[in-house]
């Protein structure tokens, strides 16, 4: 008897790459999504928005077929340690890109409410709008890749994304101040920015989930700063 | 009480043994090497059995690579590894089931409350009071189900009265979940239950002459589920008197029933943990591999 890279049983291997093919998927998706979403709503584009909302469907989809494959895991082969790690992981990641497509499905249904154009005018907005796409992007990278240094970096991160909220709050603020017939089109833009956040601090979550599936520590919850200090013990274990 | 004395696998004299008596030193050809890299946990108040770097040979094949761990007390231990690993040699190692095989050598330690259980004047037969043993394949005695339980605390003088062996025997099945099952037809055959009743039967035999230690050695493979989650819901209750330890090929069984596991590969201690942490992140690469299916 000796190590072999894959399991025994050659059918779980192909469930588990089953599995990242569906994530893979989702992510695809939301991000075309939230790209989607962005633009139509700075360009007023309607049929755009649409488009998007009835994206939402795919993604829904998507999250029951990922639920299904891992129960059928969980039945069928018992996983245990990073087996189990992954699947639990996914079952959760699973719901954080699933709302992140709801999330962007808000964001292109605030197409009739913004107004249209004008996106010049939101530069806050469109830095947030940059570092979430960027955020998702390296997030997804560090999913695939294992990678819980950059994992954990798309976890600091957030506190940018944050920032960039706040600050894109205070320019609306004061926009609805000096121009009080637009307040409807400003709240709006507000909400866009709000969901924003929102698809910020899911894409936080799908980063410690990922740090929990390669490493094993539950990071939820936890300091930045603690965080780095676990996947440097793990460094060192290794 | 007599019993034969084994050196190396064969009968070198009859001694009497007193578990309750003061330490004993190790006879120097037996002295241990603790300079060798171990896996495992020192012994600790609250362990039961302690082994120290235990090597053992069928011949010139060594079986057993230095093994160090310690076993807690009225806890669930299990050995999980692939066949020819060394667990089910280990764990007959801890009652001295080896002795009977013929070329069989050990060199290292195992105490059982701090007391060497291979020195010379051990009594085997007292310790296996203390170290019961269920096997794979139900062996209940070829009598009636009363005097299964009856017969060893017959012999050993745990109870001899008429009422008082009543109790014993009665109390021993209800332990064992077999009582209902059981309690009209006590002077039937042992034989004539079904595997999992005849399973529970052999602990309740087990536990009538009050072991300090289970030993189990994969005592469900034979079972069907139900049978296997009756003996399981048994160990749990069990373990809250007796100190427990299962070999088991079922990883499942392993992370459901037990407190600790320990991964054996080619007669080495590769893993000694946590069940919980063995099963969701261990820290081995070779346990890793085993416990995920991909060993080939």
């Amino acid at each position: 008897m000796a190590l072999v890279s894959g399991h025994t049983l050659t059918k779980y291997d192909k469930e588990l790459v089953a599995l990242d093919d569906l994530i893979l998927s989702m992510f695809k998706l939301d991000q075309h999504n939230i790209k989607g979403a962005l633009k139509a709503v700075y360009n007023g584009d309607r049929e755009m928005a649409q488009r998007i909302i009835s994206q939402d469907e795919a993604v829904n989809a998507l999250e029951v077929q990922v639920d299904e494959l891992a129960r059928r895991l969980i039945v069928t082969h018992q996983p245990a340690a990073s087996d189990l790690r992954k699947v639990f992981a996914v079952t959760k990641i699973v719901t954080d890109l699933e709302r992140i497509s709801d999330l962007a499905t808000d964001i292109a249904g605030a197409v009739s409410r913004v107004g249209g154009g004008s996106a010049v005018r939101f530069g806050q907005l469109k830095v947030m709008h940059k570092l979430v796409l960027g955020q998702i992007k390296a997030v997804r990278k560090a999913y695939f890749e294992r990678d819980v240094e950059a994992a954990h970096r798309v976890i600091e991160q957030d506190n940018v994304v944050n920032e960039a909220y706040e600050a894109c709050q205070r320019v609306m603020l004061t926009m609805m101040l000096e121009s009080t017939k637009q307040i409807t089109s400003y709240l709006a833009w507000s909400n866009v920015a709000v969901e924003l956040e929102r698809i910020g601090d899911h894409i936080t979550n799908i980063a410690e989930m990922t740090i929990y599936m390669v490493i094993g520590h539950e990071v939820r919850h936890v300091s930045p700063e603690r965080i780095q200090a676990l996947i440097e013990d793990q460094d060192d274990d290794d | 009480m007599t019993e034969a004395l084994i050196s190396e696998g064969r009968l070198v004299g009859v001694a009497k043994m007193d578990l309750s008596g003061p330490l004993t030193a190790v006879e120097d050809d037996t002295v241990t090497d603790l300079s060798q890299d171990t896996v495992g946990v020192n012994s600790a108040p609250g362990d039961m059995i302690a082994i120290e770097n235990l090597r053992l040979w069928y011949g010139d094949q060594e079986a057993l690579h230095g093994i160090t761990m310690s076993i807690r007390e009225r806890h669930v231990t299990a050995f999980i590894g692939p066949s020819g690993c060394g667990k089910s040699t280990l764990l007959r190692c801890v009652n001295r089931m080896n002795d009977r095989i013929p070329d069989c050598r050990i060199q290292g330690r195992i105490t059982l409350d701090g007391k060497d259980i291979y020195e010379s004047k051990v009594d085997v037969v007292r310790l296996r009071t203390r170290v019961g043993m269920v096997f794979q394949k139900p062996n209940p005695f070829p009598k009636s189900i009363y005097e299964n339980i009856a017969f060893a605390p017959r012999i050993h003088g745990v109870a001899r009265k008429g009422n008082e062996m009543d109790e014993l025997v009665e109390t021993c099945l209800r332990r064992a979940g077999l009582w209902e099952e059981v309690k009209d037809k006590l002077h039937q055959p042992g034989t004539a239950l079904s595997g999992g009743q005849q399973q529970r039967l052999c602990i309740a035999r087990t536990i009538a002459v009050r072991p300090d230690v289970i030993l189990m050695d994969e005592p469900c493979s034979a079972l069907d589920p139900i049978a296997t989650a009756k003996i399981e819901e048994l160990i749990d209750e069990l373990k809250t008197e007796f100190t427990i330890v299962i070999v088991t090929h079922n990883m499942q069984q392993a992370a459901r029933v037990s407190d600790y596991t320990a991964f054996f590969y080619l007669g080495t201690l590769v893993e000694y943990q946590n069940t919980n942490t063995m099963f969701t992140s261990p820290e081995k690469a070779q346990t890793e591999d085993y416990i995920t299916g991909r060993f080939g």
